[in-house]
C-alpha cells in the first residue's frame, strides 16, 4: 500500500525521523521554486526552505491533517518565514541602504527574461496568487489559507494577475517582432 | 464544477512554463556560520554611490580626506 505524505508525517510526528528526510527531499524543490519565483534570491530562498523545515520539527505536533495537507501547511510556513525575513530586510534597508545585498539578476534567455521579468512586476500578493495557483496548482481554499486572505480576494487577485501578465507579455512580444 | 482560470490561456501558459528554476543547491543543512558568510560576501550598494552621482559630492569625496589629513598633521606638529 503506497503511503500519502500525510502518512510520512504522522510516522515522524511519531517519532520516525527518516519520514522527515523524504519530505524534505518530496517539498524543498517546489517550496525552493516558489521562494525564488517571489524574491529572484537565490540564497535567501536555501535559507528560507532550511527554515521551514526547522519550523516543522519544532512545531511539529501542531500539524492536524484535518485542518488541510501537508503541502498547504508547509507552504504557508515558508510564506510567513519569507514575509517576515522581507520586512526584516526592507528595515534594515531604510537604515543601512549599503548593507543590505543586492538581488542577483540572471536573464539567459529571451523568453525567460520576460516572463521572469512580467513576474517580479506584478504586486507582491497577485505574484503569490499566481504563483501558488499555476506552478503548485494549488487550489483557492489552500491558497487563501497560507495567505491568509478570503477566498474571493484570491480569486479576484489571481483573475487580475493573470490579466497584467497577458497585458505585460504581449506587449514584450510585441515590441520583439521585428519591423 | 471549478473552472481552471488558465484554461482558455495557451499563450500565457506557454510563457509560464518558460519560467524555469534550477533547484541544484538547496542543501539539507547551511550553518548559521556559513549563512554569515555568504551575507558578507554578497554584493552590495556602494555607500558613496551617492555622493559620486554629483559633481560637488565627487569633489567632496576627494578633499574632505585631503583637508583631514592636512588637519591630523597640522595637530601633530603642535603637540607633538
Amino acid at each position: 500500500m503506497n503511503k500519502t505524505v500525510e502518512d510520512w508525517m504522522s510516522d515522524y510526528q511519531h517519532g520516525n525521523k527518516d519520514a522527515l528526510e523524504s519530505l524534505y527531499q518530496l517539498y524543498k524543490e517546489p517550496l525552493y521554486s516558489f521562494i525564488y519565483r517571489y524574491t529572484r534570491d537565490e540564497p535567501f530562498s536555501v535559507d528560507v526552505v532550511q527554515d521551514t523545515f526547522v519550523r516543522l520539527q519544532l512545531n511539529k505536533m501542531q500539524y492536524d491533517p484535518e485542518r488541510g495537507t501537508l503541502k498547504a501547511y508547509l507552504f504557508q510556513i515558508a510564506y510567513r518565514i519569507m514575509i517576515t525575513k522581507l520586512n526584516r530586510r526592507k528595515k534594515w534597508q531604510s537604515l543601512l541602504p549599503f548593507l543590505t545585498p543586492q538581488p542577483a539578476d540572471s536573464f539567459s534567455q529571451e523568453d525567460k527574461m520576460s516572463v521572469q521579468e512580467a513576474v517580479s512586476k506584478l504586486p507582491a500578493t497577485h505574484r503569490a496568487v499566481i504563483l501558488l495557483s499555476y506552478y503548485h496548482d494549488l487550489p483557492h481554499a489552500e491558497i487563501s489559507s497560507i495567505l491568509n486572505l478570503p477566498i474571493g480576494t484570491v480569486k479576484s487577485r489571481l483573475h487580475t494577475a493573470i490579466q497584467l501578465l497577458k497585458k505585460d507579455l504581449e506587449v514584450k512580444s510585441n515590441e520583439e517582432k521585428p519591423l | 464544477m471549478k473552472k481552471n482560470p488558465f484554461e482558455q490561456e495557451e499563450h500565457l501558459k506557454y510563457q509560464l512554463d518558460q519560467y524555469k528554476v534550477d533547484v541544484s543547491n538547496v542543501e539539507w543543512e547551511r550553518s548559521r556560520k556559513s549563512r554569515w558568510i555568504h551575507y558578507l560576501a554578497s554584493p552590495t550598494n556602494n555607500p558613496l554611490d551617492l555622493l559620486m552621482e554629483t559633481m560637488r559630492g565627487w569633489t567632496l569625496t576627494k578633499v574632505i580626506p585631503a583637508v583631514l589629513s592636512m588637519c591630523l598633521a597640522i595637530l601633530q606638529v603642535i603637540f607633538l
